[in-house]
């Protein structure tokens, strides 16, 4: 260790060429820092032109999805842990928020935004709130698909209502709420650049 | 929908070598390699030599962690420091023979059998060993809560908590997560390893983010385990009092510390079992799952079921770190065992 020098790097016999993050090509003249990574001059302007555009109405029909499917995981993870383990653990409705914005955020290709975080937090809510579902089920009886449809707004009251009894149920549900939409924010976009990869010595 | 507007100007930094301008976030030069933070990282290479001169391998992997991120990870300096890092870190991960002064397993038994003025003396080393775990380890405990950001969110999960159940066992429960939170902080400065200080949330608990990478999944099982070993000792001084005092209020801490780490030992998403599972093989994967399916047979805890099934589910999956962690295993399965137990205590007036 005390032969080591910090001066200058040592690369051994060959400097590594600075590959593309985007295209893993070497970049050989011009590069860009895009969010702390190098990026060629084509991929850098791919990303800002990928940047500029609208996802459309198909991505957000996915994000839908997705959010739902994750969403119905994440309820029926809940009633599983308190029917296996009889413990109801309300530290599931942050799963829930976790599956739900990574499916969002999958479903969008990565970009996430502001439409995309409210949709992520509104799936989360419905999921938490209708993880109560079965149990309620479970007390009533025999109980049909449109009763629980005509209850609806009760259900989406439940974590609140519950929550008020209970304030650091209400805690972890806001967690869930913001780990679904810390999932789905936008990325910032930081370029800077041109540099150049191998620039002549002044 | 608006997005950032993108930065498009040059923004980078001037090398103090060449004067190329090089990106803000470049650690070398990409024209002549001249290394940007040349001055830190001699200081952070003084600072190793100093710790290694007085023994201190905590001291010399906290510097040479630091010097990592300020290295190319294509250069030979970097290539050499995560090479001592890795060593000096399998140097605290495996365990160490035990001290001339401590009986060794044998000798314990031998102390068993020797009657009761050996039990007595037994007895004796045991609260020795407890003195002066409480004089090093309470040093550290005294620390954190010196941080403003544990004090603060602490202070207000005990207002939460106290609304709940009362002053007395909400401070309780929140010095059950709290030690447990402090067993991660040792571990993490025995590994030379910067994170956060805890920081408490009412109904979710406590936590702490780490600021670097473990060198290796031995690292990390050691840290993750750190907490419930640290939540282990806080339940059972718990029962000890318990046993002692026969109020059920040490009952009721005593099952609800043991409830916590046994939460926490599920090997799933970034809970403690999880980094424990990490570093086990296969073959260590099944035996954990072995003595967890065994606990639930004797306990019939609930959790146990949990942790049986996410256990099976990563028995599984393929074990990245097939030379496997003993250390790991032997902590994880005394665990199990040690809460499941405690879990059984009855406590009274709780049906």
């Amino acid at each position: 260790m005390d032969d080591l020098q910090f001066e200058r790097a040592e690369f051994g016999a060959a400097a590594p060429a600075r590959n593309c993050t985007g295209c893993h090509q070497p970049i050989a003249g011009a590069y860009f820092d895009v969010n702390g990574q190098p990026f060629c001059e084509a991929c850098t302007a791919a990303i800002r032109q990928a940047h500029r555009e609208s996802p459309g109405g198909a991505a957000f029909g996915r994000a839908l999805g997705a959010g739902l499917l994750a969403g119905a995981v994440g309820s029926s993870l809940y009633y599983l842990v308190a029917k296996i383990s009889g413990y109801q653990l309300s530290i599931i409705a942050i799963a829930v928020g976790f599956l739900v914005g990574r499916a969002v955020r999958w479903a969008t290709g990565g970009r996430g935004g502001v439409i995309y975080q409210v949709l992520a937090v509104c799936l989360t809510y419905a999921a938490i709130a209708f993880s109560w579902v079965p149990f309620l089920l479970e007390g009533e009886g025999s109980v049909d698909f449109l009763d629980v449809v005509r209850q609806t707004p009760v259900i989406l009251s439940l974590p609140v209502t519950l929550g008020i009894a209970r304030p650091f149920m209400l805690v972890i549900v806001g967690i869930g709420l913001w780990e679904a939409w810390k999932f789905t924010a936008p990325v910032p976009l930081a370029i800077s650049g041109p540099f150049t990869a191998a620039a002549s010595r002044p | 929908m608006t997005f950032p507007a993108p930065v498009s100007a040059s923004l980078g930094v001037r090398c103090p070598q060449c004067g190329a301008e090089i990106a803000p976030a470049a650690v070398s030069c990409p024209t002549c390699h001249a290394l940007i933070h040349a001055g830190q990282l001699k200081s952070l290479a003084e600072a190793a030599r100093t710790a290694a001169a007085r023994g201190d391998v905590s001291g010399q992997l906290e510097a040479w962690r630091v010097a990592l991120t300020l290295l190319p990870p294509e250069s030979a300096q970097f290539r050499t420091i995560s090479d001592r890092v890795r060593t000096l870190s399998r140097s605290l991960s495996d365990p160490s023979p035990a001290p001339a002064s401590q009986p060794a397993a044998g000798d314990a038994k031998k102390v068993w059998g020797g009657g009761a003025i050996s039990a007595a003396a037994l007895l004796l080393w045991k609260f020795k060993a407890a003195a002066i775990f409480l004089l090093t380890k309470g040093k550290l405990l005294l620390f954190g809560l010196s941080k403003g950001t544990t004090f603060l969110s602490m202070l207000a999960a005990l207002g939460v908590y106290w609304t709940l159940w009362g002053w007395k066992f909400a401070l309780g429960f929140v010095l059950s997560i709290y030690i447990h939170e402090m067993g991660h902080v040792a571990a993490m400065k025995r590994f030379g390893l910067a994170a956060t200080a805890p920081m408490f949330i009412p109904g979710f608990g406590a936590f702490i983010r780490m600021k670097q990478h473990p060198a290796t999944a031995q690292e990390e099982a050691r840290i993750g385990l750190g907490g419930p070993i640290w939540g282990l000792a806080a339940a059972g001084g718990c029962f000890l009092l318990y046993v002692t005092t026969a109020q059920p209020y040490w009952a009721a801490l005593t099952h609800t510390g043991a409830m916590i780490n046994l939460f926490n030992l599920m090997p799933v998403w970034q809970l403690d079992g999880d980094h424990a599972f990490k570093a086990l093989n296969r073959t260590e994967r099944w035996i954990a799952t072995g003595v967890t399916a065994g606990m639930l047979f004797v306990t019939g805890e609930g959790l146990l079921v949990l942790v049986g099934i996410l256990a099976v589910v990563q028995a599984l999956r393929e074990a990245p770190n097939a030379e496997g962690d003993r250390t790991a295993l032997i902590q994880f399965a005394g665990l199990i065992i040690a809460l499941a137990l405690l879990m059984k205590m009855p406590v009274p007036g709780l049906s």
